[in-house]
């Protein structure tokens, strides 16, 4: 599962067997103990559909959930444990070490102050700066996400900023406690593809010049396999496949996975659209086993509805939580070469990966 | 496309709403929603409209559908000019499906009633309204016996959008546009409603004027395509030719920001477009993609006053001009510069 790294190499974060429920009495678990590590610089996407419990999962790294969500488990911040910790350490913690990017503008700005008043703010409560010291940090934070004539935009308050400059601000807010990792959940949704491009550009830029970590929560692919090296899906609460972008989307293993990128209209080309029959399952009441087994083209009965399935690892980090390529499946070893290639991705165009031992990084 | 006479025709429509200003709320000026947009719909096609936030594409619709009234311009459907679109035997013939199947749907009645609707209000079906219904539902790929008597909040978001192209076919509409149709549902869903609205057309012989934001829908059930820019369609053509082959520098910018799905990092082809789209109340002067115009850098000083000085209107290639490897198409395209015209 996770790796083990030597002790010079610790992750940034990590998280273990993260788990958020809301209600004690029927409960609906948003999110089903999921783990994962993230070292400085590194990009990592988590794609899903909605109800998978992305956002969830990333409020909960953070003690962003409210009352009655309850989250356990632990998640470690260059080695000091979050789940449970004060509110005060949670909020130094999202003040300085880690940024929040959030989708909607309204929820991170106060409309009744100015933009440089709020990002101003966020850089004193941060940082040990005069007042004069801040204001000149804030206008250099709005240049470096691109607004034009930061000086002027300074004054303006949020709601005079157009939906692109609005969310570059965001960022700008979120760069003020010069954090090590940035969490951004849908940051480009609802914007329009020439905007979104630019936030993009900018994320990426950021990542590279500031040597942040990226933590991107994303509905659309193809914004996470522009920005992330590392890409994890998330089903009905539970991480079902992570690995590189390349062995991700180049020879996806997971059922879900492969029928996930089927499902994705082609810009370039017209393809025959292959829905995913059925819909996401009931997280007060999911399927036993393996969540995607009812929707789940090579499903066996009486393996994939028993027990949670194992994960199973394919090398250099992929591994798919999947009984298909398990003993336990009838198929058994052959599964993995015919029954699974058979509805693999077929990678049109893109470059087919062999044998396990092949996979590359 | 064949002579046959166009189920739906558009001549210049325009669609401006006054700005008022001052204590006496005097007409300053106008936003020019719409500015003067003309194009022929055939008989079982699909023509998409795209376009970003702004450009009008979402008033054009309403007002094909008689929603919102045109401030200029006429709409003909089958050779007869439509008034204001509120002809009862016009509007039972174009139907609208809309964005958002959360919020479109009536809470309060049963899936049943809601696709029963539009048949009450013009006083169809009477005897076998029911058993229709039905069908209809079965058409749509939901299940009767589950659905017909269930309340929208019992049903996911591609169920609800069932239902509402199921009310959209009640009165056995020839014209539907569908306004972002997919833009609210996830992925795996999409596909489903896609697949969904091509099998209608073939079987039904529907006509489509699809209103999208998102290239990628357009690609998979358009048969022609318009792009839109600030009130007005800049490129006008086949599927193949406008997407494979973009001709006018925003069509080419637009498809080129999509971020693909990539399993390798691919070389960077993305054309930036600068600022933001101008303010509609006071569009720039001549081809009003002018100042965020990636070709126009290129262009000489004689030529890039041009853009500045006319408005370009859409036109098919210019004899002599360097023939494009998209081919022959009818594609028309509103720039003084592509295709032909000069080799930028």
């Amino acid at each position: 599962m996770a790796d083990s790294p030597p002790t010079t190499d610790a992750p940034l974060l990590r998280a273990q067997n993260l788990r958020t429920q809301f209600g004690r009495e029927n409960p609906l678990v948003a999110v089903d103990g999921i783990s994962y590590d993230l070292r400085a610089g590194e990009t990592l996407g988590i794609v899903g559909e909605s109800g998978a419990g992305k956002s969830v999962s990333v409020r909960s790294l953070v003690g962003l959930i409210d009352d009655p969500g309850e989250v356990t488990g632990s998640v470690r911040w260059r080695g000091e444990e979050l789940v449970d910790a004060s509110s005060r350490k949670l909020r130094a913690v999202r003040g300085s070490g880690i940024g929040m990017v959030f989708q909607n503008a309204e929820a991170a700005f106060d409309p009744s102050l100015t933009v440089g008043t709020q990002i101003v703010e966020a850089v004193r409560a941060s940082r040990d700066l005069s007042k004069q010291d801040a204001h000149e940090e804030a206008i250099d934070l709005l240049v470096e996400v691109g607004i034009g004539d930061p000086g002027g935009r300074f004054d303006d308050y949020p709601h005079e900023y157009s939906g692109g400059m609005a969310q570059r601000a965001i960022i700008a807010m979120a760069l003020a406690g010069e954090p090590d990792l940035l969490i951004a959940d849908e940051p480009t949704t609802g914007l329009d593809v020439s905007v979104q491009a630019g936030i993009v550009d900018l994320f990426r830029d950021l990542v590279a010049e500031r040597d942040m970590s990226l933590l991107l929560i994303s509905h659309d692919l193809g914004v996470v396999s522009q920005l992330c090296e590392r890409i994890a899906v998330m089903y009905a609460g539970r991480i079902v496949e992570r690995g590189s972008r390349k062995q991700l989307l180049g020879s996806p293993r997971h059922p879900y996975t492969q029928a996930f990128l089927r499902s994705v209209p082609d810009v370039d080309e017209r393809k025959d659209l292959e829905p995913i029959g059925g819909a996401p399952p009931s997280l007060e009441n999911p399927p036993s086993g393996c969540r995607f087994h009812p929707r789940c083209p090579v499903a066996e009965a009486g393996v994939c509805d028993g027990a949670a399935p194992p994960t199973v690892a394919f090398g250099d980090g992929h591994e798919a939580t999947c009984y298909a390529y398990t003993d336990a499946h009838p198929g058994g070893d052959d599964y993995d070469r015919e029954a699974v290639e058979s509805i693999r991705w077929d990678a049109d165009g893109t470059e087919e990966i062999g044998g396990e031992e092949e996979v590359e990084r | 496309m064949s002579d046959a006479e166009p189920l739906l025709s558009v001549r210049d429509l325009k669609r401006h709403y006054p700005v008022r200003s001052g204590i006496l709320k005097r007409k300053t000026g106008a936003v020019q929603a719409v500015d003067g947009v003309s194009f022929d719909l055939q008989q079982g096609e699909t023509l998409a409209v795209v376009g970003e936030s702004g450009c009008g594409k979402s008033t054009l619709a309403e007002m094909v559908i008689g929603l919102d009234e045109p401030s200029a311009g006429e709409i003909e459907f089958e050779g007869e000019v439509i008034a204001g679109g509120v002809d009862k035997a016009f509007r039972r013939r174009v139907q609208m499906v809309f964005q958002d199947p959360f919020s479109t749907l009536n809470e309060r009645m049963t899936v049943g009633r809601i696709v029963a609707e539009p048949l009450v209000i013009h006083g169809e079906r009477e005897d076998d309204r029911a058993a229709y219904v039905r069908d209809l539902l079965k058409t749509v790929g939901l299940d009767p016996d589950r659905d017909y008597d269930a309340f929208p909040h019992e049903l996911s978001g591609g169920q609800r959008q069932r239902v509402g192209i199921a009310r959209a076919l009640a009165l056995d509409p020839d014209l539907l546009v569908l306004d972002e149709p997919v833009s609210a549902l996830d992925v795996s869903v999409r596909a489903g409603i896609l697949e969904l609205l091509r099998d209608l057309q073939a079987e039904r012989g529907l006509t489509y004027l699809l209103i999208s934001h998102d290239v990628s829908v357009v690609r998979q059930v358009a048969d022609r395509v318009a792009v839109m820019y600030l009130g007005e369609f800049v490129e006008l053509g086949g599927l193949e030719a406008v997407l494979d082959d973009p001709a006018h520098p925003y069509t080419e910018a637009l498809l080129s920001s999509v971020p693909r799905v990539r399993a390798e990092p691919a070389p960077d082809q993305r054309i930036r477009l600068p600022g933001s789209p101008p303010d509609p109340s006071d569009p720039p002067s001549g081809c009003r993609f002018h100042p965020r115009c990636h070709l126009r850098e290129r262009l000489d000083d004689d030529d890039a006053a041009r853009c500045v000085a006319a408005d370009p209107e859409l036109t098919e290639r210019e004899a002599g001009g360097e023939p494009r490897p998209g081919g022959d198409d009818d594609r028309t395209v509103a720039c003084h510069f592509r295709p032909g015209g000069r080799n930028y």
